[in-house]
């Protein structure tokens, strides 16, 4: 009987060992079936007075709708979802001053409009009257931050501070800068499940988008080749970590060849999982796809919005009968405004 | 029997505790103090390549190519980007060469996606530098042609002092594109970079 207890004993405990891989330490898991079905919302495709060419991001400020073209001069259009009309064209390619390489990401922070040099990498702060309706091509920037390490996100903080994902091996998850750029600290770890992952491979397997919670007290970390969600404070800790609703984890290669180093997804194992997060009127809404990565022929385009609370508790979801890539919402109307590139470019519109 | 049983189980319990890497994966040390992105440095002359498409579809290629003795010397990344505008769109990208390092030049170029290419071309001569010339061009989207965009090439330290060599074909402080084979016919080693649309 002795004997047959230790046994047991012995086998619990390796059975607890063996399982330490594929899984997110603190992590509580979520399903789809967690989520209020809301079903699936009809979208329709808007018409502008110009053609768009190709969209690749987007934001609204009232009733009008930015979008960052990449087949113009001039990156930022700007048209009335209301009337159709082109308002206004503004900023311009390039890496001269008042000009932008790739702008990645439009944040609106009160009366401020900012924008983001992934490439350069800087961020600067405009009035949104002189990007909307200036009759300028380069506004003047009130204020312009260059930062000393390339990211894949930037989220301003409430204290004009900023947080970064940066694209330096040496930096933990997070990393803060004053307002002026000067860095100031980086904290948190990257999630671990188990895999031992080189730093290339840990930058672009737990890749992310980043963006302020609703309440602003915190940073909502949503993974691109997990489905993962964190949940960190102002300061850099970490509150919240919750994974769903598919429970999978990254799958990433690094090849050396020569003396280049080349970090791929993996055909057929590697998977999608979040995209364009967005925090507005209380909740933080996300696209989930879930799907394989397939070299020869992959979907980018989502059909599944989800909706978190500001504590990243499952609320509702959406099925969108157009699938997109990336959307804005306008906090008044509750309006959703996609892009998709199927067959060509477009804007859709759905009333959530 | 009870020490066999244990002996037995104890390997179990310690190979779940050690974490094996996965056969897929290598470590490596990062380079660059961890920073794994180039970039031009800070006094690197930029172009902002800007062309239209005209027709319904277009088919936009860039090419990097390098020649010896007029000779082409193959290298499968040549074919540095491609896009596929659609009639009254824009393709802008920045070409930036950076010759801080004049034996060893590198050839930036940005493009509206976010990426960024990077093409290394060094000389282990001593007695050569590397000097480069951009060509003009014109906006409008010229098809079926090569057109060339940007000259890199080897020069000795008094041709690069006092810019000899191609000289008398500068206009403006630029090479016609219609001068293109007699320029490369005064060249011994060049790198062009050019777009051909169709």
């Amino acid at each position: 009987m002795k004997i047959a207890k230790f046994i047991s004993i012995c086998i619990f405990i390796t059975f607890c060992s063996c399982n330490n891989k594929g899984v997110y330490e603190n992590c509580i898991s979520f399903k789809l079936t967690d989520f209020l079905d809301k079903g699936e919302i009809k979208g329709t495709d808007l018409q502008f007075s110009k053609e768009v060419m190709r969209p690749t991001a987007l934001h609204i400020e009232d009733s009008i709708l930015i979008l960052k073209e990449d087949m113009d001069e001039h990156i930022l259009h700007m048209y009335n979802v209301n009337t159709g009309e082109k308002v206004n064209t503004s900023i311009s390619f390039g890496n001269g001053p008042g000009e932008f390489l790739h702008i990645q990401q439009i944040q609106s922070s009160d009366s401020l409009l900012w924008l983001s040099d992934a490439q350069r990498p800087f961020i600067s702060a405009y009035r949104k009257k002189d990007i909307l309706f200036s009759d300028t091509i380069s506004p003047t920037a009130i204020k312009e931050v260059m930062l000393p390490d390339l990211f894949g996100n930037i989220v301003i903080l409430p204290n004009h501070h900023f947080m970064t994902t940066a694209y330096n091996s040496t930096q933990k998850r997070l990393s803060f800068y004053d307002s002026e750029g000067k860095f100031i600290e980086t904290k948190g770890e990257y999630p671990e499940y188990g895999e031992i992952l080189t730093p290339f491979e840990k930058i672009e397997g737990l890749s992310c988008y980043a963006t302020l919670s609703p309440d602003k007290n915190g940073i909502f970390l949503f993974y691109k080749q997990t489905d993962l969600i964190e949940l960190y404070d102002i300061y850099g800790n970490l509150k919240k970590r919750i994974q769903g609703p598919d429970l999978f984890f990254p799958v990433i290669k690094q090849t050396i060849q020569d003396e280049s180093v080349h970090v791929n997804s993996v055909s057929g194992q590697s998977r999608d999982a979040y995209f364009s997060p967005l925090s507005i009127n209380g909740r933080v809404y996300v696209l989930y796809s879930g799907i394989y990565f397939n070299r020869e022929n992959h979907k980018y385009l989502k059909d599944q919005l989800l909706v978190f609370d500001d504590k990243g508790n499952p609320l509702q979801r959406y099925t969108l009968d157009s699938p997109i890539f990336t959307f804005t919402i306008n906090p008044t109307t509750n309006k959703l405004y996609g892009l998709s590139d199927n067959p060509e470019f477009h804007v859709i519109e759905y009333q959530l | 029997m009870k020490l066999i049983i244990i002996l037995l189980l104890f390997p179990f319990v310690t190979w779940g505790q050690n974490l094996f890497p996965s056969k897929g994966v290598r470590r490596t040390t990062t380079p660059n103090n961890g920073k794994f992105v180039d970039s031009p440095s800070f006094n690197s002359e930029s172009r902002t390549i800007s062309n239209k498409a005209t027709k319904e579809k277009t088919n936009y290629k860039i090419y990097t190519k390098e020649y010896v003795d007029q000779k082409h010397i193959p290298d499968e990344f040549e074919l540095t980007e491609f896009a596929y505008p659609k009639k009254g769109s824009t393709v802008s990208w920045i070409l930036t060469p950076d010759t801080s390092n004049c034996r060893h030049v590198k050839i930036f170029s940005f493009y509206r996606s976010g990426s960024m290419s990077l093409r290394e071309k060094v000389t282990t001569d001593l007695n050569k530098y590397f000097d480069y010339k951009f060509f003009d061009y014109t906006k409008e989207m010229i098809y079926n042609k090569e057109i060339p965009l940007l000259i890199i090439y080897e020069a000795d330290i008094e041709d690069r002092i006092k810019q000899k060599t191609l000289k008398s074909f500068l206009h403006d402080g630029k090479l016609d594109p219609n001068e293109k084979d007699l320029i490369t016919s005064k060249l011994n080693r060049y790198i062009i970079v050019y777009y051909i649309a169709n």
